[in-house]
């Protein structure tokens, strides 16, 4: 019991200091792109603004709005953070290195991100405010709509690799990385993974310069911290997912065998360019309205997806490549 | 633990199945659905049955009870008139009681109807299934013990019920079509 604690830890402390240095590396990237400076006061160049800003909304009154239903406004970001933060049991960050190798990882990893619509839902409604409430059907509707076209790229890729392990998923592309046969399928995927990550061109559910926050308008100081980790611990976790269903996950090209140490910092270092791709959209797309958004995800991504599948599955029966 | 959790868990189940029936706000009341389906789910995922929890996740909680809880957010409700419909709905209860008691009497099958169980409608010539001489495939639950999950519900799908995963399909795809027909609009000609 104590060892599965300490070892919980040794994962969840290193990432939450990754999700405070990703709002660091957000503002400053976002910044030279627009040529400004950034946070560069505190700290050395700004490197613990994110700290700084930690403390200020722990210090902070978290106001509860006199009509909500305290105990659901309280929980609802809570489930937000620790569904995010469940996800990370099944990633595997070296060979053999995850907390838990499940055999049904991908739909263990399906099934927490589904839940993750309640956080958003819960918070709107219990905060007896229409703008949240409004804030959170908006959202609600979006990340329903986007995990369907979701499962269906993680079906196909599933149905190539004959495994729902994650481990398994990155030891087939030892040969080639899903993304050269699978490069159509893979821009499906970024379109997704942003809508599902609520980020910029799709972030309408808190459209900063238009409407106020959205379902969390209500939440202040600390549960506000929470749904922003656990924003961004499933902006970081979907990064992963792309390095491991598209990029080899831990492996190296070529074949070079390594040590778990220098696997895991690939790992590391593929999530942080997937990452950079976030913040180089947010910083370069506007914004699509909400019929668009829709239209998007029900008449093209989806039909696209049940074509993919039912072309990669045809494919694969043909040539007699099922690895199962 | 787990033996403890295993006795615990239909408990709770069943408590907050409870506070489901008698939760008077409807929001509240599909929020303890989805804590009877979480905990049903944890059940099923402690018994080895990783699969079937998993996909109970997905299926109910992530999918199905979300849309209820989004078409109820939607509606629009005065909590004054839920307690008033509360009230005229605890009548309701002794009638409640005389039709359920005896539904439970012939599901457990209770001395007075021995012999005439619901369960003993779904013996193995009703299913047609008394053919299959292989009997480790009626035991199926033996499979896990040979096969991971999937596999073993696979092959019990597609090798001796296949008959009725296609009456399971028609009727799921009845439920898909019937509604859309309900909703046709006939007298303007159009689909709105």
């Amino acid at each position: 019991m104590l060892f599965f604690l300490l070892e919980s830890f040794i994962i969840l402390l290193p990432l939450l200091g990754s999700i405070a240095f990703m709002t660091l590396a957000e503002r400053k990237v976002m910044a030279s792109m627009q040529r400004r400076v950034g946070p560069n006061v505190v700290g050395f160049y700004g490197t613990l603004q994110p700290f700084a800003d930690g403390l200020k909304l722990l210090l902070k009154e978290a106001v509860i709005p006199s009509h909500a239903n305290k105990v659901i406004f309280l929980v609802s970001p809570f489930i937000t953070l620790s569904l995010a933060l469940m996800g990370w049991a099944a990633i595997p960050f070296a060979k053999g290195t995850a907390l838990a190798d499940l055999s049904l990882g991908v739909l263990f990893l399906m099934a927490v991100s589904s839940l993750g619509v309640y956080g958003v839902l819960l918070a709107g409604w219990s905060a007896n405010s229409k703008y949240a409430f409004l804030g959170s059907l908006r959202s609600s509707a979006q990340l329903v709509s986007y995990e369907l076209p979701l499962a269906m790229v993680i079906l196909i890729i599933v149905s190539i690799t004959g495994s729902l392990s994650f481990l398994q998923i990155v030891e087939f592309q030892q040969g080639v990385w899903l993304i050269i046969p699978l490069l159509p399928l893979s821009l499906v995927w970024f379109i997704i993974i942003l809508a599902e990550t609520n980020r910029a061109p799709f972030d309408l559910p808190e459209s900063e310069s238009e409407l106020v926050a959205g379902f969390m308008v209500e939440h202040s100081a600390f549960p506000f911290a929470f749904f922003f980790l656990g924003e961004y611990a499933s902006i970081l976790i979907m990064s992963v997912l792309t390095s491991i269903f598209f990029f080899g996950g831990y492996l190296i090209p070529f074949g070079i065998s390594s040590s778990p140490f220098l696997q895991s910092f690939v790992l590391g270092l593929k999530s942080s360019l997937v990452f950079f791709f976030f913040i180089w959209v947010r910083a370069t797309l506007p914004r699509v309205r909400f019929d668009q958004l829709m239209v998007l995800c029900w008449c093209s991504l989806l039909p696209l997806g049940f074509a993919f599948f039912v072309l990669i599955i045809c494919t694969l029966v043909a040539f007699e490549a099922t690895s199962y | 633990m787990n033996v403890f959790l295993l006795e615990i868990l239909p408990f709770v189940a069943v408590i907050f199945a409870i506070s489901l029936l008698t939760a008077l706000n409807p929001i509240l009341a599909v929020l303890f659905l989805i804590a009877v389906f979480i905990t049903v789910s944890a059940y099923l995922a402690l018994l080895g049955l990783t699969f079937l929890a998993l996909s109970y996740l997905i299926i109910y909680v992530g999918a199905i009870a979300i849309l209820f809880l989004f078409v109820i957010m939607m509606l629009d409700i005065k909590l004054a008139e839920l307690s008033s419909s509360g009230e005229e709905a605890s009548k309701v209860y002794p009638v409640a009681f005389l039709i359920g008691t005896p539904f439970l009497w012939t599901l457990t099958g209770s001395p007075l109807f021995r012999g005439d169980t619901l369960y003993s409608w779904f013996d193995l010539t009703t299913l047609g299934i008394a053919h299959i001489s292989d009997p480790s495939a009626l035991q199926w639950t033996n499979l896990f013990a040979a096969f991971s999950n999937i596999h073993s519900l696979g092959v019990c799908l597609y090798t001796v019920y296949p008959l009725w995963l296609i009456y399971a399909g028609i009727i799921l795809l009845l439920a898909i079509i019937g509604p859309i027909i309900l909703c046709l609009d006939k007298t303007s000609g159009s689909t709105s």
